[in-house]
C-alpha cells in the first residue's frame, strides 16, 4: 500500500517502514523477495544532487509488472472481509 | 525535583551516556553488524546509509532491530553457505535457522523459569538474560553445526545406497531380454 501511495516515485527502507507501519526486519526481506520477482528495481542516489553530509541511500522503484501485481493483489484484498479495517489512501 | 533533574543532566558522566548511546554507539554498532552480511550484499551500505535518516532518539532502537535481521538473514546466510561448502547440503541454511530459533526459544524458556524463581534468586536478572541469550546463541550454533552434519552424514550414506542400487538395477536392465 505504501508502494502504491505514489506508484512512480522514489522510495526508501526507512521512509517505507514508517508509512507502512512495517518493522525493518520485516520490510527489508519483502523488498528482498519484491526485487527477484521483479516487481521493485533499485539504484542509489547521486551522490552529487545531496544536499546533506551523509552517504547515498538506496532507493527502490515499482516497474510495471510490480504495479499490475500489487494492483492486483490489493484489488483482491479489498474484497477480503479480513482486510475491511484498513484505509485505502491510494487512488 | 527540577533541580535534581537537571543536576543529573549536567553531571558529566551522564552527558557522556548520552554521547555515546545516541551519538557515537548506533553508527559504530551497526558497522559492526552489517559485516554479517556478504562482503558483496547492498544492504551494508544501505543500512548505513539508512541511519542518517532516522531520526537520533529512535537510533539505538532502530540499530537493535537490524542485529536481529542481521543474525537471521545475514549470519545465517554466511554460515549455511561455509556449512555448505563443508558438507555440500542445499538445505542447511533452513536447518541452521530452525536450530538457532529453537535454542533461543530454549534460552526464553530458561528466563522464564529464572523469573518464575525456578534458578534462584541469588543471579542478577540481566546478568542472567545475557547468559542466558549468549547460551542459547553458543548452544544454537553447536547443535545447528550436529544437526547440519548428521544430515549430511545420513544423506551421503542414504545416496551411497541409490548408488549401489541403482548400480544394481542397471546391471538388471542391462540384461539381454529373454
Amino acid at each position: 500500500m505504501a508502494l502504491l501511495e505514489d506508484p512512480t516515485g522514489l522510495h526508501w527502507g526507512y521512509e517505507l517502514s514508517k508509512r507502512s507501519d512495517v518493522r525493518s526486519g520485516v520490510l527489508y526481506p519483502m523488498l528482498t523477495r519484491m526485487l527477484d520477482e521483479g516487481w521493485v528495481e533499485d539504484g542509489w542516489e547521486d551522490p552529487t544532487t545531496l544536499r546533506e553530509k551523509r552517504p547515498p541511500r538506496r532507493y527502490y522503484a515499482l516497474t510495471d509488472e510490480g504495479r499490475l501485481a500489487l494492483g492486483g493483489v490489493l484489488q483482491q484484498a479489498r474484497t477480503d472481509a479480513r482486510f475491511a479495517g484498513l484505509h485505502w489512501r491510494f487512488a | 525535583m527540577i533541580a535534581e533533574l537537571l543536576d543529573t543532566v549536567a553531571y558529566w558522566p551522564t552527558l557522556l551516556l548520552v554521547l555515546v548511546v545516541f551519538g557515537f554507539a548506533p553508527g559504530f554498532c551497526l558497522r559492526l553488524i552489517v559485516l554479517a552480511y556478504p562482503r558483496s550484499d547492498p544492504r551494508r551500505a544501505e543500512l548505513i546509509a539508512e541511519l542518517y535518516a532516522v531520526p537520533r532518539v529512535q537510533r539505538p532502537l532502530w540499530v537493535a532491530e537490524q542485529l536481529e535481521v542481521a543474525l537471521f538473514e545475514g549470519l545465517a546466510h554466511r554460515v549455511s553457505a561455509a556449512l555448505r561448502r563443508l558438507t555440500g547440503r542445499r538445505r542447511a541454511r533452513a536447518q541452521f535457522r530452525l536450530a538457532l530459533t529453537g535454542l533461543l526459544l530454549f534460552g526464553l524458556v530458561l528466563g522464564l523459569w529464572y523469573v518464575l524463581g525456578g534458578l534462584g534468586p541469588g543471579l542478577g536478572l540481566v546478568l542472567v538474560l545475557v547468559l542466558v541469550l549468549v547460551l542459547g546463541l553458543v548452544l544454537g550454533l553447536v547443535l545447528g553445526l550436529v544437526v547440519v552434519l548428521g544430515r549430511a552424514l545420513a544423506d551421503r550414506f542414504r545416496s551411497r545406497r541409490a548408488a549401489t542400487h541403482g548400480r544394481q538395477t542397471g546391471r538388471a536392465r542391462t540384461r539381454p531380454n529373454p
